[in-house]
Order: C-alpha cells, then sequence, then structure tokens
C-alpha cells in the first residue's frame, strides 16, 4: 500500500510550503494584519472584529470536552451574539440568567452572550496590557467593580496570576456586566496591550446544534 | 495546584512548538488555505493547553487531527465569521501558485479534503494506517480504503510513477 515514491514527494514538496512566523506560531492579533485589503476605518474595524473573533474561536477552544482525551470536542466556551434575536440556529434556551460569579452552564449547556464587538467600549484603538487596564481604559468612570475569571464564581483581584490570554474575564459593575478576553499567546508579554473590554450580557445556558466533527465517512 | 497546571501549559507549549511547523505544512497541503490553517493550528494548541493528549505519542498526529477539527467548525462559525471574512477576505494566491508549482500540491489537488487529510498524515507525517485511523475515529479498513482510492486518482490524474 505504502508507496515509497508517494512518501518521497510529499516529504520534499510539503517542506517547501511556507512555514509559520515565530510570531505566529501562537494565537495573536498581529497575523490578521497582512491580510487588511480594505481601508482607514474599515480595517482598523475589521482588526478588532476579527481580534474579537479569533479570541472567541480560541477562548471557544479551550473548553472542549473530548470524547476520547484528545480535547477535540466541539463545546465552545460561549457564544456571543450581537442581539437576543440572534440566538444559534437549532439551540434552546434552557437556564436564564443566575449569576453569582462568571457566568457557568452545567454538563454540554454553553453561555450565551449578548455582546457587541463592532463597537469596542470607551473607543480604544488598540488594547491593554492587562485585563483591569482594558476595563477601565474602556470604563473611566467605572471604579466600583468585580472580577471573575470566566465560569468561577470567586472575585479575582486584577494581578491574580491565574488572569492569562485566552481565559476570560467577567467584570460586574452595578447591573452593568463585561466580557474581557485577549486572543494573545499564553506566554505573551504583558506590554503585548491585547487585553481588550466589551459589555455584555449572560443570556442563559443554550444547548443543541453542535459543531460538526470531522465525518466519519 | 497553579503551579502544576502551569508547568503543565508550558510543557505543552514547548512540545507544541516543536511539532507546530511540520503540523502547520500538513495543515497548508490539506486545507490549501493559510489563514485556515494557522488559525486551526492556534485551536488544536489551545485544545491541547487546556486537555493535553493522554500521551506524547505522536502529539504530531494529535494536533493535525484537532486542527482539522477545528478547521470544520460547524454551525458556530458564520455567527461571528462571516463578517470578519467579508471584511478581511483571505489572500491565498500566492499558497496555491506554490502548491500547483509542487508535485504533491497537484497530487492533493486530486483529491477531496478527507483523502487530502489522510494522503498527507500517512506520507508527509509518517502515520500509520492504525495511527491514522485512531486520530479520525474510523475503522482501519476505512482508512485503507481512503487512501488506496486517493491513490487510484493521483495514479490517473498524475504523472509520477509512483
Amino acid at each position: 500500500m505504502r508507496s515509497e515514491n508517494l512518501e518521497a514527494i510529499f516529504r520534499r514538496d510539503v517542506d517547501r510550503l511556507p512555514g509559520l512566523n515565530d510570531d505566529e506560531m501562537l494565537a495573536s492579533m498581529r497575523p490578521q494584519r497582512s491580510r487588511s485589503a480594505v481601508g482607514g476605518t474599515v480595517v482598523l474595524a475589521g482588526v478588532a472584529l476579527l481580534a474579537v473573533v479569533v479570541g472567541l474561536r480560541v477562548l471557544g477552544a479551550r473548553d472542549d470536552q473530548g470524547t476520547n482525551g484528545d480535547g477535540a470536542g466541539t463545546r465552545p466556551m460561549f457564544i456571543a451574539t450581537e442581539s437576543t434575536a440572534e440566538r444559534p440556529t437549532g439551540t434552546t434556551l434552557v437556564a436564564e440568567n443566575a449569576l453569582t460569579g462568571a457566568p457557568a452552564c452545567p454538563g454540554n449547556q454553553i453561555p450565551w452572550l449578548v455582546a457587541s464587538f463592532s463597537g469596542r467600549t470607551g473607543g480604544q484603538s488598540s488594547g491593554a496590557p492587562t485585563a483591569e487596564a482594558a476595563f477601565r481604559s474602556a470604563n473611566p468612570t467605572v471604579t466600583d467593580f468585580v472580577m471573575y475569571l470566566w465560569t468561577e464564581d470567586g472575585p479575582v483581584r486584577g494581578d491574580d496570576p491565574r488572569i492569562r490570554p485566552f481565559i476570560p474575564v467577567w467584570i460586574v459593575a452595578g447591573s452593568d456586566t463585561f466580557l474581557v478576553v485577549s486572543p494573545g499567546s499564553s506566554n505573551a508579554p504583558s506590554t503585548t496591550n491585547n487585553w481588550f473590554a466589551y459589555q455584555a450580557k449572560f443570556m442563559g445556558c443554550i444547548v443543541g446544534s453542535s459543531p460538526h466533527p470531522f465525518p466519519s465517512r | 495546584m497553579d503551579d502544576v497546571r502551569d508547568a503543565m501549559m508550558e510543557r505543552w507549549e514547548r512540545v507544541y512548538r516543536e511539532e507546530a511547523p511540520r503540523v502547520f505544512r500538513a495543515l497548508l497541503a490539506s486545507l490549501r488555505d493559510r489563514d485556515t490553517a494557522r488559525d486551526a493550528l492556534h485551536e488544536a494548541f489551545l485544545a491541547g493547553l487546556e486537555r493535553p493528549p493522554a500521551s506524547d505519542e505522536n502529539l504530531a498526529g494529535w494536533l493535525f487531527r484537532v486542527a482539522l477539527r477545528r478547521s470544520r467548525r460547524g454551525p458556530y462559525r458564520p455567527v461571528l465569521l462571516r463578517l470578519a471574512d467579508a471584511l478581511l477576505p483571505a489572500k491565498d494566491d500566492e499558497l496555491k501558485q506554490t502548491l500547483d508549482r509542487l508535485e504533491a500540491g497537484r497530487l492533493l489537488q486530486l483529491l477531496t479534503e478527507r483523502q487530502r487529510a489522510m494522503v498527507v498524515a500517512q506520507y508527509y507525517l509518517g502515520l500509520q494506517q492504525t495511527e491514522i485511523a485512531r486520530l479520525f475515529n474510523v475503522r482501519r479498513g476505512t482508512v485503507a480504503a481512503t487512501l488506496t482510492q486517493a491513490l487510484a486518482r493521483m495514479r490517473r490524474g498524475g504523472q509520477s510513477a509512483f
């Protein structure tokens, strides 16, 4: 079955394909800049949006539940839409908002957030080095707030070492809630300015409409 | 506890960095889209960060498999990505031109995405059929059949003496 010639062809040729630059080895906002084929405001808006999208996708990836321990399951960490009318097709809202900390849902349920990522709060032109700084920058008049690590009940301080890129931070300020995310790499230096804050509302837990696994046939 | 988690994360990142270049090229060959390949690889890294593979055996295959799954994310992808895709259209002409120049690229173009993935897994990553079967969660016979069909297509469409 194996063909030595074919193996040689593939090893020779595939190794000639362009590799990853070191700065795009891990998830980052920077690679997206090369794709900007549109100008001015649209570029900024697009990069901002894509940064968040990448953030959401990578964040979603963290919480997967692999059935065979390979982490290859399909449960995202959260699903975010821009309005309450956009709940993902095929999903059912099984539990309403009942927060004692950051959003968390049991079993196969997924937290559903409503958040606008196209208009970043505070008009930040770039991210902040920490989650707290991102929130303060976007909401300079808000001084009374509580931060939570994603899915956890207990509050955390802004300098808590558990706050790391890829792990969203949930902030409660009175009746307003915020999602702070960083799509940077896990070892990114604090000067990467990669944290962004968005006003967000936890709508509840949804189930259904799982992403497709790799087809078996 | 946090120290243990940090150590695991650092270790995972280290092994990921060792395997990522090869897996990325395997994804490029399979998916023919640089951004998709890169994003899928990133997501595989993150999946391992949260839930590392059970053993260090065949990490390249594990990353390849998880990344392929990520590249096929279903109904949730359009919710946020369609707008991003519209704003920032991918430019993969250069990659496609490179693939078209290379014999392997031309051969892979004759195949379905699933065939490409298995061919790349076997002939580039060097995985055995049993490993491919386990990674793709199919029977070994399915892998053999898929590869046989792929070889036949490549022989019919290609000009190589393999």
